[in-house]
């Protein structure tokens, strides 16, 4: 084995209350691709941006070529052939693709502007590792898996020899997965060293040389894609063993509880985001919305929980028209409803976690009576619900904003599943929850389904739609482009129909 | 009637209305510059007006004290970068609201200057800065003599375009108003860019407040900005925060006034009043078509923490 390019010394950092990193050591070779794996809150990403600059260590060295460097900036981190592909992407949508690339390492005179060797440059690179991108193009205009095209992009503008790549693959759909895996093996080739941060499983044993998990800031142990399995590999993120297959029994569906009709609804930017959609979900049975984000799910779920009026179109909850915009109505209909985006719509985040879970109920008997509330009953209440969904907090009483977002999603899952339900609706359900909670909520929305209700659940996630429905709808640019059987459905298949390629899908 | 109205049509000196316009956007033009800069970076600058004000201020009192309208014109731009950077401070540093931050400057300045004018008085003339004659357009009557300033706003709209949208800090500082954290991972130091450009459009704002005292008239009064800081910063909303377009939308509040004076001076028999009112009739137009369309930069108001 070639000698390690990077040597992350006992690192540790310390956040009020937490300790992020706990005297971690990490190292990379030459050429390598090598995993951090861990939970949501591990440390990986602390333990990169402290690479990358963004925060100092408390304690700990890192070694870059043999040499000891301190990296107080990004800046720092460029100069010393560092590059970050963060998560959450930083490029400027209103910037064209090679102004985004060669902001901070702009050349010309004079502080003229020279985007014209730049842009042959970025074309050369593009080619080089099958990066394919318009120079051009406004970078509001390109697809999420383009946009990550030009974080590498940049990166290697500034001649990157260390690759950081923070869960790369989120926002990705399985094609464009493959796709980047490819370009990852040209950079490798080429001698690029990479760590690649994930917390799922299926892709670090895909494309990992070696694998480092981290557990609550440590690291836990190294392994490679040889030695390890799945569930080796998750019992060592999550410290027990953990059921990664959803266990379930075929469905019953009974009678038709959620109907949409013809639904047209418009999105924030007035165009047209659902297109004519129409389906069933019946009490006992799980349906399952499979789509790259963006494509009308988020819209579909507003308007049928009655947050968005449509524009055309109803939806029926056992055969009665829900009244538009009232999610009071839909509540006391028997609907529930797992929000995709939690901080907006699923909880007031600086209120305490006990009226967090009630804030659907709290205007009724027994935690309202002749309008005052009882505070006490709120109280309790939370307590049980603390303790049957496993919601890790000190108390009852803290800020619901205090939790980490996995408990935060368990406290939103426990309000919404603590009443009567007849439909569920639960999107990205398990959205930034770790792999232990996500085995729970998973079980839960089976169970719910066995009780009877209907549930309609929409995930970026393939994998999770495909464990979980008995049907799966595939929608693209707003409609239902195909209708497949839970148990029968093939991955590829429900990946090209999420392409919008339904003609390759259906041969 | 219509027919008159007609006939002064024809007989208008449209030179003269492109000349008497431009004179009146100056200080306008000057504020929707500072608030282009600074708000392109990502700091609301709702304090141009006071800016304005202080610099008004100060060009006076130090052009009579130098007996050099060169030294005051100097000395306003100075203080109107000073209190820009005091915003900076507030906003920036201590990541204050920055509307607050902008309103308490105006107040500070209103107080301020209206403080000292009563304690010092304002008996004596300001020198004017000289008017220029533009070449190529010198020979042209009533436009090609403007006020100094005139032509430096008309300099700067050219410049200010250049410098945002050619250069490597204009394209520094779109990033930095438009997503922080983008520039900051690509090694660009984002308050620094930020208190820059605020220094930047305190210096435009301190031209505009130089335009009251060194041209216009030679002695100071309070308030005697009358909000054309503030819309200024209209027709920079209405300029989608770009600097001809912006240029522009002032006309559009000056223009109607010039085109009253010169109604009043052929006797055209519509009260001047009416003329007076168009400005805000198209304010409210432009603000109902317009504005919607407009998109500020992204993370204008965001202080930014890491």
């Amino acid at each position: 084995m070639s000698e390690p390019v990077l040597h992350m010394r006992n690192i540790t950092k310390r956040f009020p209350g937490v300790v992020a990193n706990d005297h971690i050591c990490f190292d990379l070779n030459k050429g390598e691709i090598h995993a951090l794996l861990g939970e949501n809150g591990a440390g990986k990403t602390t333990l990169m941006n402290i690479f990358y600059g963004l925060y100092q260590p408390d304690e700990g060295e890192i070694w870059l070529n043999g040499r000891r460097v301190t990296i107080h900036s990004p800046r720092d981190a460029i100069a010393l052939g560092i590059g970050m592909v963060h998560q959450h992407f930083t490029l400027v949508p209103t910037l064209s693709v090679t102004e985004n690339v060669i902001l901070g390492a702009e050349t010309g005179q004079l502080g003229i502007l020279d985007t014209r060797s730049p842009r042959a440059r970025v074309a050369a690179i593009a080619q080089e590792y099958g990066l394919e991108v318009d120079p051009d193009a406004l970078v509001r205009t390109l697809p999420v898996g383009v946009q990550q095209r030009v974080e590498i992009i940049k990166a290697l503008y500034r001649n990157a020899q260390v690759l950081i790549l923070d869960e790369p693959t989120a926002v990705l759909t399985p094609l464009e997965v493959e796709r980047l895996f490819a370009t990852l093996r040209a950079l490798v080739q080429r001698g690029v060293s990479i760590i690649f941060i994930s917390h799922k499983l299926k892709e670090v044993m895909a494309i990992a040389d070696r694998i480092t998990v981290l557990r609550q800031g440590r690291v836990v142990g190294s392994t490679t894609p040889a030695e390890a399995d799945e569930a080796k590999l998750a019992s060592m993120m999550v410290g027990r063993p953990v059921m990664l297959q959803v266990e379930k029994a075929p469905a019953q569906p009974g009678e038709v509880v959620l109907s949409v009709h013809n639904l047209k609804v418009m999105s924030d930017r007035r165009a047209v985001a659902v297109d004519g959609v129409s389906f069933e979900v019946r009490a006992g049975e799980i349906i399952g919305i499979a789509g790259v984000e963006g494509n009308g799910q988020s819209e579909l779920v507003e308007a049928i929980t009655g947050l968005r009026p449509p524009v055309h179109g109803e939806v029926l909850l056992c055969g009665r028209p829900l009244p538009h915009a009232l999610p009071r109505a839909a509540i006391e209909a028997g609907m529930s409803h797992v929000p995709e985006d939690r901080h907006k719509y699923g909880m007031v985040a600086q209120q305490p976690l006990f009226v967090n879970l009630v804030l659907s109920t709290f205007h009724k008997p027994p935690f309202a009576r002749r309008g005052l509330l009882s505070l006490r009953t709120m109280r309790e209440h939370a307590r049980r619900l603390i303790r049957e969904f496993d919601v890790r907090t000190p108390n009852e009483q803290v800020r619901i904003a205090s939790l980490s977002g996995g408990n935060q999603q368990k406290a939103v899952v426990a309000r919404e599943f603590s009443r009567p339900m007849r439909l569920l609706v639960a999107a990205q359900p398990t959205r930034g929850v770790d792999v232990g909670s996500i085995e729970f909520i998973h079980k839960r929305i089976v169970q719910a389904r066995d009780q009877g209700a209907a549930v309609l659940l929409v995930s970026a996630e393939l994998d999770e739609v495909m464990s979980l429905s008995d049907r799966i709808l595939v929608m693209f640019k707003g409609k239902i482009v195909g209708e497949r059987d839970g148990r029968s459905a093939d991955r590829a298949e429900i990946g090209l129909l999420m392409m919008g390629k339904a003609e390759e899908a259906s041969t | 009637m219509i027919e008159t109205l007609l006939e002064v049509l024809g007989r208008i000196d449209y030179l003269f209305l492109l000349g008497a316009s431009l004179r009146a956007a100056t200080p306008i033009v000057f504020a929707a510059l500072g608030g282009i800069f600074s708000e392109r970076s990502g700091v609301i600058n709702i304090g141009l007006e006071g800016m304005m004000l202080t610099s008004a201020y100060v060009c006076y009192k130090v052009a009579v004290l130098a007996a050099s309208p060169w030294v005051g014109l100097l000395a306003g731009v100075v203080a109107a970068v000073l209190i820009a950077l005091l915003h900076g401070v507030i906003s920036i540093r201590y990541q204050t609201n920055q509307v607050v931050s902008g309103t308490v400057i105006n107040i500070f300045a209103a107080g301020i200057t209206g403080f000292l004018f009563r304690v010092l008085g304002a008996q004596e003339s300001a020198p004017y800065l000289p008017n220029m004659n533009m070449p190529g357009v010198r020979d042209v009557p009533l436009l090609g003599n403007q006020p100094m300033l005139t032509w430096v706003m008309v300099g700067m709209v050219g410049l200010a375009t250049f410098v945002l949208f050619r250069t490597t800090w204009g394209l520094r500082t779109r990033a930095v108003g438009e997503l922080p954290r983008a520039a900051d991972t690509a090694g660009v130091p984002v308050n620094t860019i930020r208190y820059a450009n605020l220094a930047i459009g305190g210096a435009m704002a301190g031209l505009g407040g130089a335009f009251f005292t060194l041209h216009t008239v030679s002695s100071f009064t309070p308030l005697m900005t009358s909000g054309q800081g503030f819309i200024g910063l209209a027709a920079m909303i209405f300029g989608n925060w770009t600097p001809l377009p912006a240029m522009l939308a002032a006309l559009l509040f000056t223009v109607p006034q010039a085109l009253a004076g010169q109604f009043q001076m052929f006797g055209v028999p519509l009260p001047y009043q009416i003329i007076s009112t168009l400005p805000y009739v198209l304010t409210i137009i432009a603000l109902a078509g317009v504005v919607r369309r407009s998109t500020p930069p992204a993370a204008l108001g965001v202080p930014y923490a890491k």
